[in-house]
């Protein structure tokens, strides 16, 4: 549906993007993550056609439309700031579209109804963007966006300007439309929650360049690089050696743990990599060691989340793990002593003879 | 609590000195020589036919000057602050020229340009236009700029034509109406300062033509009294100049207060 070829896009001395590839098939969802000036909001003005690129091109289907104008490219995008049309009503903002293409009066009316239904701003119809909420102004801007139905959405942060609870009830009604509208739909995002919660697939950049595409649990679960094992949720780095016998066993102090690892990760120690990423729902903390002698560490401070809790452990003057202790009513008192365990779900049981 | 009299006192002295004058003036065109109060000198005035020309000569005047300031300056501001914002420093300083160059030094300038060749101006008053939109360019430009800066016009513009419109569309369309009260404060700045224009208009027409200002002096020096009708006079058009143009401003607003009370009474 959307093609997108090494685009690269040079600001003066800077290179803001690099040699960004990606395919974004009919119906899909994609995330773009990645750090503030990673290149994200270039790469979709490029695509929008409001930033010419450097190099590269940008098909859709398999029209080249690298030189169209952003009017002729039917992309419907959602601003970061809403960029909503002060002067005119809800109403008139969604229907601005359908007037510049010239629709009948009956046609724009039935299309901006039901656009104000399905973002459920029916009765915000007559309202100007300085009357509404931040949510409303929201949805009118996806609204307008959508009217004249365009294939491709593009939207740039839509949510990062809401607070908590609307963010999240607002993300469940994007994704609802995009579905409910088969429309395919490239949301840049800095949030991984985000990210991971609403896309189909995670573009994740850095430095203007992309570090992985994958599926959501792909991008969580299978990092394939430091930067993404660290950006895409919560994890600690701790330095390892390999055990040297070829088997890429993973060493920290005396504490052998070879069911840890990731196929990529083990590549990447392999290659003469040090680290691996400890995510926290894969600590385990213990009151007392069992036979395996798990390592000891000092509970620094401990952080109610909700349905878990948080608990930051130092285990050496390096190496602090964050552990989310999922449902417990346990305590966790700074200095208390606990000891250690390193779990992680995806690998079968069978690869570890010595626990579960 | 000192702070806040010293304040208070501070605030008042200020406005005292502000109106004292306009008080004293409205008191002596009342009260003039006589003694006592009357309307005589306001008779007068209107009844000067060289008034009634002075007025529409600066009233002419002006408005030729605030469209081509909206004309000439508009266009360029805009598309230099939306796609060439080096370009927009360079405007920006240029526009500050004629606010440091004093106005003998621009009349001068223009009296020897326009007083020879094809472009033989000097005397009429077809170039007053032009040296009021210059005069008035550093106010209107950083009026408009100001509201171009406070719009999100960039984001703006750019969803218009991902929407489908053609620059043009969305210029004419979203652009103006966005703008407008840039537009408008700007213009009432060009127009104030084109009324009140003197030393220009004299150099340059050698006196021949009669505006506002012109005939204010020329009545001050020969007859006092009726000089200072006219201040009073001069001071309510351009009370009332502002007004009707801040009104104009905020009807939008009114507009939009309207829809509100109108979804709470219901
Ligand atoms: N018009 C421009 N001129 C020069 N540099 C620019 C321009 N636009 C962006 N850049 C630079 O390109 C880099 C990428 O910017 P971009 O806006 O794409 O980042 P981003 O990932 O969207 O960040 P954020 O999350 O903060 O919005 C930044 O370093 C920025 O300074
Ligand atoms: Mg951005």
């Amino acid at each position: 549906m959307l093609s997108v070829r090494n685009l690269t896009k040079q600001f003066r001395d800077h290179t803001a993007v690099e040699d960004f590839s990606a395919e974004v098939a009919a119906g899909e969802f994609i995330a773009l993550l990645g750090p503030s000036g990673s290149g994200k909001t270039t790469v979709l003005r490029m695509v929008a056609g409001l930033l010419q690129p450097t190099s590269g091109a940008v098909y859709l289907g398999d029209r080249n439309v690298t030189k169209t104008r952003p009017k002729d490219r039917q992309i419907g995008v959602v601003f970061q700031s809403y960029a909503l049309f002060p002067h005119l009503t809800a109403g008139d903002n969604i229907a601005f579209s359908l007037k510049v293409r010239r629709w009948s009066k009956q046609d724009t009316a039935r299309r901006v109804d039901e656009l104000l239904e399905i973002t459920q701003l029916s009765h915000r119809k007559d309202y100007y963007p300085e009357q509404m909420s931040g949510g409303e102004r929201q949805r009118v801007a996806l609204a307008r966006a959508l009217a004249f139905n365009p294939p491709l959405l593009l939207l740039d942060e839509p949510l990062s300007a809401l607070d908590a609870k609307v963010r999240i009830s607002l993300r469940e009604m994007l994704k609802d439309v995009q579905r409910r509208l088969h429309v395919t739909a490239v949301m840049v995002t800095h949030d991984q929650e985000e990210a991971l919660s609403l896309a189909d697939r995670v573009i994740v950049m850095q430095s203007g360049q992309i570090e992985q595409i994958g599926t959501p649990e792909e991008v969580y679960h299978s990092p394939q690089t430091a930067f993404v094992s660290t950006f895409v949720g919560v994890a600690t780095p701790i330095p390892v050696t390999a055990a040297g016998d070829g088997s890429h066993d993973v060493r920290w102090g005396d504490y052998a743990f070879p069911w840890l690892l990731t196929i990529a990760q083990k590549r990447e120690l392999a290659d003469g990599g040090t680290h691996i990423y400890i995510r926290p729902e894969a600590v385990k903390l213990l009151s007392a060691p069992t036979a395996r002698h798990e390592p000891k560490g000092e509970v620094l401070f401990s952080m109610f989340l909700g349905n878990a809790v948080r608990v930051r452990v130092r285990m050496s003057d390096e190496i602090v793990l964050t552990a989310d202790v999922m449902g417990g009513k346990a305590m966790y008192r700074p200095g208390q002593s606990v000891f250690v365990q390193l779990r992680d779900d995806r690998v079968d049981p069978k690869d570890d003879p010595r626990d579960r | 609590m000192f702070e806040k009299w010293l304040y208070r006192v501070l605030i008042g002295l200020f406005l005292l000195q502000v109106l004292l004058p306009f008080a004293g003036l409205i008191q002596f065109t009342l009260v003039g020589g006589s003694g006592a109060l009357s309307f005589a000198s306001f008779a007068t005035l209107f009844s000067d036919p060289s008034f009634a020309s002075s007025l529409l000569n600066s009233l002419w005047l002006a408005a030729s000057a605030v469209l081509l300031s909206i004309v000439i300056f508009t266009p360029p501001v805009w598309h230099a602050y939306l796609y060439a914002p080096r370009l927009l420093r360079v405007i920006e300083a240029v526009s500050f020229v004629p606010f440091v160059v004093p106005a003998v030094v621009l009349a001068l300038a223009y009296v020897q340009f326009f007083s020879s060749g094809p472009l033989d101006l000097v005397g009429t008053p077809y170039l007053l236009p032009f040296a009021f939109a210059l005069l008035g360019m550093p106010f209107y430009i950083q009026v408009f700029l100001n509201r171009l800066r406070h719009a999100d016009a960039r984001a703006i513009h750019e969803a218009a034509q991902t929407l489908g419109a053609s620059d043009f569309q969305a210029f004419v369309r979203i652009q103006l109406p966005l703008l407008r009260s840039g537009i408008i404060n700007g213009s009432l700045l060009v127009f104030t300062i084109s009324i009140g224009e003197f030393t220009i208009t004299q150099l340059t027409t050698g006196g021949s033509y009669n505006t506002l200002p012109l005939y204010l002096l020329i009545t001050f020096t020969n007859n006092p009294l009726e000089g200072s009708a006219m201040a009073v006079v001069t001071l309510f058009l351009a009370v009332a100049g502002v007004v009707a143009a801040l009104s104009a401003a905020s009807s939008r607003r009114r507009r939009i207060h309207a829809v509100t009370a109108s979804e709470e009474a219901s």
